[in-house]
This record gives structure tokens, C-alpha cells and sequence, in this order.
């Protein structure tokens, strides 16, 4: 198999990576890009704990090959921050308490924001329907709910 | 990092459709098409399907889009989808909510949002799944499929696509291109799933029906089932045995005990032939009275 070169825009800085078709996203994000705030779960699209945005759209890294980006622009959650100044959106989830173990943060955070780029003050429904991809096996929602609450300024 | 077990194959995304024909002239064999890939990216990766070359649709990017054409005289409108439209876009069309209503029903109860955002309405007929969630709506709305290999293209209805579980009778080098909807204004349709969870879930059985009535009377049915066979499958004796009476509780029921009875579902891990044949009558009232109450 012949490795492909992959360009895209990588929380807004343009990328090229070579790497083989095959490999999928969540690898190529952890292993060649350092965004290792991508997390693996369930490796099948049901957990939602590798989510990030592709063009503002929530997806699971884990069902994506790498070829299948070429020319997107993603977002991680490394690209929430700017100059080390946290997301209000992340502010909320600290305050909220709304991390236990931390593994389905990320991806939280991140279907949380494709949600309030769309619609900045949701209804809870609204919250509830946009993180129904990702699973907490920790602490249950309600935090998390509240986080995203909080940050919607409801 | 997961171990790609799968064999690796070479990779190409064709942006063109001529691009597209020389590809497949010159692979020999072992050709597969990635749509969204949703569930191919996982079988390629266990290692449950392999092929030598990966083929990506999504530079076609002619194959996404909902239009409408409407209605001439002494021809009816449709609604023309293209295969790789996401199951989200189909979802919050409002052009199938109002026309087609079991589609974008269905649509919304497929996967979680984030695979509804990436899977399509063509890779999720071409995966041929029994239990393919837009299978049983498009049955039931009559669809047909533009297919397109480079050797032409042809069109079938979209029952004649699938074989047995995982198995259409598309040729090697052929793909869906178009998805069509003929029109019919007075119709109530509807579609509901049966599984252990509210979201997120594969189904046990899903059923669609659509319904036209006159002067009271039933005057067109349809029924569709997945998880009742090996394939999606038209219920043709529940809908006969419908055509014509009332559109009432107690006819729905007997047609599904008719359903069941026309039904062949397997035992598999998710549910027993047994729960399938329970179900299946419970299931097609409720879908038929759905379908009902969407005709006023």
C-alpha cells in the first residue's frame, strides 16, 4: 500500500501529512497532528468519545479514513483555546464540575460547540438532542447539561 | 492506537465521472465504494470486508442534494435525491417532511447524530442491512434507483436492489447514483423501529406504510418491514388483504397478523425469530394508524 498526502486545515492552521489511506482520522490526529484530546472508545461510531468537527459538523473520527478529509477543516479540542485562554464553553465545564474521569470531555465539549455555533441559546431539549451521540459512563448528565446551560447563558 | 488488522488497498477519489470509469476499467477486481463510510471504515478495519481498491465517492459532489420536480401534465412530481445526501441533511429537509414524511422520520432515529452527519442515504441501501433504517420508507413511497456503471446506467425500483443480508444485486463496477420519490399528494406515510433503546440502536424490526384513502375506503397501501427476512420486504398480502376496506384499529390488526405471517425473520443476537414474529402484528397496526393520522 502507498502512503497518500493529506492536506486539510487543522484548527485553522492549514496541514499536510503523509500517511496511509487507511489509517483513520483518530489516529492520524492523535499520532501525527499531537491533538491527543481526541479520544478512542468504542472504535465503531457509538460512543462519541473521538468526536470532533469537520467543517462544523460533529462526526466520530473513528469511522473516517484519512483520505475522506482532504481539504475539510477540523476542529479539535486543542483549537477551542486561544493563546492558553480557555473556551467560555470549557469555563463552563470546570465550573459546572461537569468532567469526572475526563474521557468523554473532549468530545462533549466539542458536539456542545458545533451546537452553540449554530444556535447560541438552545432550549435544554435542544442540549439534550445534541450530545445524545456522546455517552458519560461517570457522573450521568446533568452537569454536563448544566455546563452547556451555563455557557448558552440560560 | 487499534491494530488495522484489515489487508491494506490503495486509495483514489475520483472527481469526475470519467475519472470515475477509468478507475474501475483498470481495476480488476476487488474494487469496493466508500460513501460516508460509517460502517465500511469499521469492517475494513476488522478485518470483515477487504478490498484491493478503495474508491471515495465523495468528490462526486453532484451525488449530494434534495430537489424537487414538480408535478407536469400527465406526469407526476418527484423528489430526487442524490445518493450521497447525509442522513442528517435527510433528516431536516423540510421538502421530504411535508411529502414524504417516513423518510426524514426514519432518518432522525438512524445511528447517533454523529454518524447521521457522515452516513448516506446510498451507503445505507448499498450495505444492504435487513434492518437499513431508510429501507422500509422507501419501499413504502415506491422509490426507484438510478444506477451508474461505466458501461451506462439503468433504473430499478428499490425493491429489486437487495439480495440477502449484505448483498445487492449490484454489479461490481456499479453504484446508486439518484434516489427518486414519485409524488402522491393525498398520502399519509410513517415509519417506526422497534429496538432494546429509545436512541441509538439498531432495530429488531422497523416498519413503514403508507396509506391513500376514497370515500373512507382504503384505495392505496403499503407496508414494509425490515428484520422480517433477509432483506427489507413489501408485506403484499397485509396490503391486499387492506385494499378497499376501512382504515380502522381492528382491519390494521389483522393486517398484522398477515404481515407476520408473510415473514420469515432469523434468530440473531439482537432479538429471537420468536420476539420478530411477536412483534411484527403489534408493530404494523401502530405503524398503519401513524400513517392514518397523517392524512388529515
Amino acid at each position: 500500500m502507498d502512503k497518500i498526502k493529506i492536506s486539510f486545515i487543522l484548527n485553522d492552521k492549514p496541514v499536510t501529512v503523509e500517511t496511509y489511506p487507511n489509517k483513520r482520522v483518530v489516529d492520524l490526529l492523535r499520532e501525527d497532528c499531537e491533538c491527543t484530546s481526541v479520544k478512542e472508545g468504542c472504535s465503531e461510531g457509538e460512543c462519541g468519545a473521538c468526536t470532533v468537527l469537520v467543517n462544523g459538523t460533529p462526526v466520530t473520527s473513528c469511522l473516517m479514513l484519512a483520505g475522506q478529509i482532504e481539504g475539510d477543516s477540523i476542529l479539535t479540542l486543542e483549537g477551542l483555546s486561544k493563546d492558553g485562554e480557555l473556551d467560555k464553553l470549557q469555563t463552563s465545564f470546570v465550573e459546572a464540575g461537569a468532567v469526572q474521569c475526563g474521557y468523554c470531555t473532549p468530545g462533549m465539549v466539542l458536539s456542545a460547540k458545533a451546537l452553540l455555533m449554530k444556535n447560541p441559546h438552545p432550549t435544554h431539549e435542544e442540549i439534550r438532542r445534541a450530545l445524545s451521540g456522546n455517552l458519560c459512563r461517570c457522573t450521568g448528565y446533568t452537569k454536563i447539561f448544566k455546563a452547556v446551560d451555563m455557557a448558552a447563558g440560560n | 492506537m487499534i491494530e488495522q488488522r484489515g489487508k491494506g488497498y490503495e486509495y483514489c477519489r475520483p472527481g469526475s465521472w470519467e475519472e470515475l470509469a477509468a478507475i474501475l476499467c483498470k481495476a480488476e477486481a476487488g474494487v469496493m465504494f466508500l460513501a460516508g463510510g460509517t460502517d465500511l471504515a469499521v469492517d475494513l478495519r476488522t478485518g470483515k470486508k477487504s478490498c484491493a481498491h478503495l474508491v471515495d465517492l465523495k468528490g462526486l459532489t453532484e451525488l449530494q442534494g434534495i430537489a424537487e420536480t414538480a408535478a407536469e401534465e400527465g406526469k407526476k412530481g418527484e423528489i430526487c435525491i442524490g445518493s450521497l445526501t447525509s442522513i442528517h441533511q435527510l433528516e431536516i429537509n423540510p421538502l421530504l417532511q411535508e411529502k414524504a414524511a417516513a423518510l426524514p422520520e426514519a432518518a432522525c432515529q438512524l445511528g447517533s447524530r454523529q454518524v447521521r452527519n457522515r452516513a448516506t442515504l446510498g451507503g445505507n441501501l448499498a450495505n444492504a442491512s435487513p434492518t437499513a433504517d431508510t429501507a422500509a420508507p422507501l419501499l413504502v413511497l415506491d422509490a426507484f434507483l438510478e444506477l451508474w456503471s461505466p458501461s451506462g446506467s439503468r433504473h430499478i425500483p428499490v425493491e429489486d436492489l437487495w439480495q440477502k443480508a449484505g448483498k445487492t444485486f449490484l454489479a461490481a463496477d456499479e453504484i446508486i447514483r439518484q434516489i427518486t420519490l414519485p409524488l402522491a399528494p393525498g398520502r399519509g406515510t410513517a415509519f417506526m423501529k422497534l429496538g432494546p433503546r429509545q436512541a441509538m440502536d439498531i432495530a429488531i424490526i422497523n416498519a413503514a406504510a403508507s396509506l391513500e384513502l376514497e370515500d373512507g375506503r382504503i384505495s392505496q397501501v403499503r407496508i414494509a418491514l425490515g428484520g422480517a427476512g433477509e432483506r427489507p420486504l413489501r408485506m403484499k398480502q397485509a396490503e391486499a388483504f387492506l385494499l378497499g376496506k376501512e382504515a380502522t384499529a381492528e382491519h390494521f390488526a389483522q393486517a398484522g397478523v398477515l404481515a407476520a405471517q408473510e415473514s420469515s425473520p432469523r434468530s440473531s443476537r439482537r432479538a429471537s425469530r420468536e420476539y420478530r414474529l411477536a412483534t411484527i402484528p403489534v408493530l404494523t397496526e401502530r405503524v398503519l394508524l401513524k400513517a392514518l393520522s397523517r392524512l388529515s
